[in-house]
């Protein structure tokens, strides 16, 4: 236990590690801690549980799309099958590993911002950047697919498949015939799936660019080596929205890529 | 004596590095995790592939984003180091996503028992409906 400061500084309402009453005015003086807060600890546990809160309007913002979809894929299951089966499961699993390791680069940026070391969370930053910018860029390859497959809801929506698209997934065609069986309206469901898909896909891919925009705010800082105190609680509560855009991901993608009939 | 301004705020930064950092290396158990992560990702693809039928292949893939979910937030999102308050406030945002999935789904799941209630009472819900579709 003797690597929780915090939850003991919470529970007991004793700071363990006071700050001599010299250093806490110095550190107000010198603009580390905003003069709202005693010490670091307390204005580190602020931030905490403020992304926290954020977190939580954004688990319901997120959860208002995953209940719309829960209950349409409850009352059509066969045309979100058939959705699914219209998109590249290995596509969707190879993004899922590339964002698993930008969360694992992640924690190890704000491990280094810690430990105050700014080499470190240059590269770990870069590198979460990168993996970041891969998994928005196969998500821009696989859209543009979706779109010349004719599988954007809309006038040109293509669940008669052109002719392309049926030799390229001969398999599939039949898959969808067998299941236009037992759903007499299965195109206009069939959109249904494909506009949850973009919709969802979209926001999160909205998230993840916000998060790049900020970890290369915080990379061009550390490569100046101008980072201070206040920027490793950032890259901390900056490591909390990543990783939750991860978690939407990690739900996303058995939701979308992975229904079998 | 005041001292120079970047060695202070080194001074400052390694302190808080001794208070929030563990005690051993972080890297080894992060590799750990996301090794893990990578075995229920090819899991749970894997699980598809194998025609279990619903609810069944839904409840698997449910399950394992679950446990990858908590994976992430326990490991990466540091939640087992966090302060209390911040449990509480995570373990609230579940309670209010339940709230919402639950009452809705009760709702959705047991409209197609109405059909089986006599007439006289159906008849009663649809026109109940039907002032709700007017409004």
């Amino acid at each position: 236990m003797t690597d929780i400061p915090n939850a003991i500084t919470a529970a007991d309402g004793v700071n363990p590690d006071v700050v001599a009453t010299a250093d806490t005015v110095d550190e107000h003086a010198h603009g580390l801690i905003a003069h709202q807060f005693d010490d670091a600890e307390q204005q580190h546990d602020s931030a905490e549980l403020g992304m926290w809160t954020f977190l939580a309007t954004e688990v319901l913002f997120f959860g208002g799309l995953f209940l719309g979809y829960s209950l349409y894929r409850f009352k059509y299951p066969l045309a979100f099958a058939a959705g699914s089966h219209g998109l590249y499961e290995m596509v969707g699993m190879a993004n899922t590993f590339v964002l698993l390791g930008s969360s694992f680069t992640m924690a190890l940026a704000v491990w280094s911002a810690k430990i105050d070391n700014k080499k470190r969370l240059f590269f770990f930053l870069l590198a979460t950047l990168i993996l970041g910018g891969i998994f928005v860029g196969i998500k821009g390859w696989e859209w543009t697919t979706d779109y010349k497959e004719h599988l954007v809801p809309g006038t040109y929506f293509g669940f008669n498949f052109p002719a392309h698209v049926v030799e390229a997934k001969p398999v599939d065609r039949q898959y969808y015939e067998e299941l236009a069986k037992g759903d007499s309206n299965i195109s206009a469901h069939v959109q249904l799936f494909m506009l949850f898909y973009f919709l969802m896909t979209g926001l999160h891919a909205t998230h993840m660019v916000v998060g790049m925009v900020l970890l290369a705010m915080v990379a061009i800082k550390a490569a100046r080596a101008r980072t201070s105190l206040k920027d490793a609680t950032f890259v901390e509560m900056l490591g909390l929205y990543w990783h939750f855009v991860d978690i939407v991901w990690i739900f996303l993608f058995p939701f979308l890529y992975l229904i079998r009939a | 004596m005041i001292p120079p301004k970047t060695k202070h705020n080194e001074q400052e930064s390694s302190h808080t590095s001794d208070a929030f950092v563990h005690a051993h290396h972080p890297v080894g158990g992060y590799v750990l995790v996301w090794a893990v992560l990578m075995v229920l990702l090819i899991a749970t693809v894997g699980a598809a592939h194998f025609h279990t039928g619903e609810p069944w292949s839904f409840l698997i893939a449910l399950i394992i984003a679950v446990v990858k979910a908590i994976l992430v937030a326990l490991f990466f999102m540091h939640l087992k180091d966090a302060s209390r308050v911040a449990w509480v406030f995570c373990g609230c945002t579940f309670v209010w996503l339940g709230i919402m999935l639950a009452l809705t789904f009760q709702d959705y799941v047991t409209r197609p028992q109405v059909g089986n209630i006599p007439d006289s009472q159906n008849q009663a819900i649809v026109r109940v409906e039907h002032s709700i579709d007017r409004q």
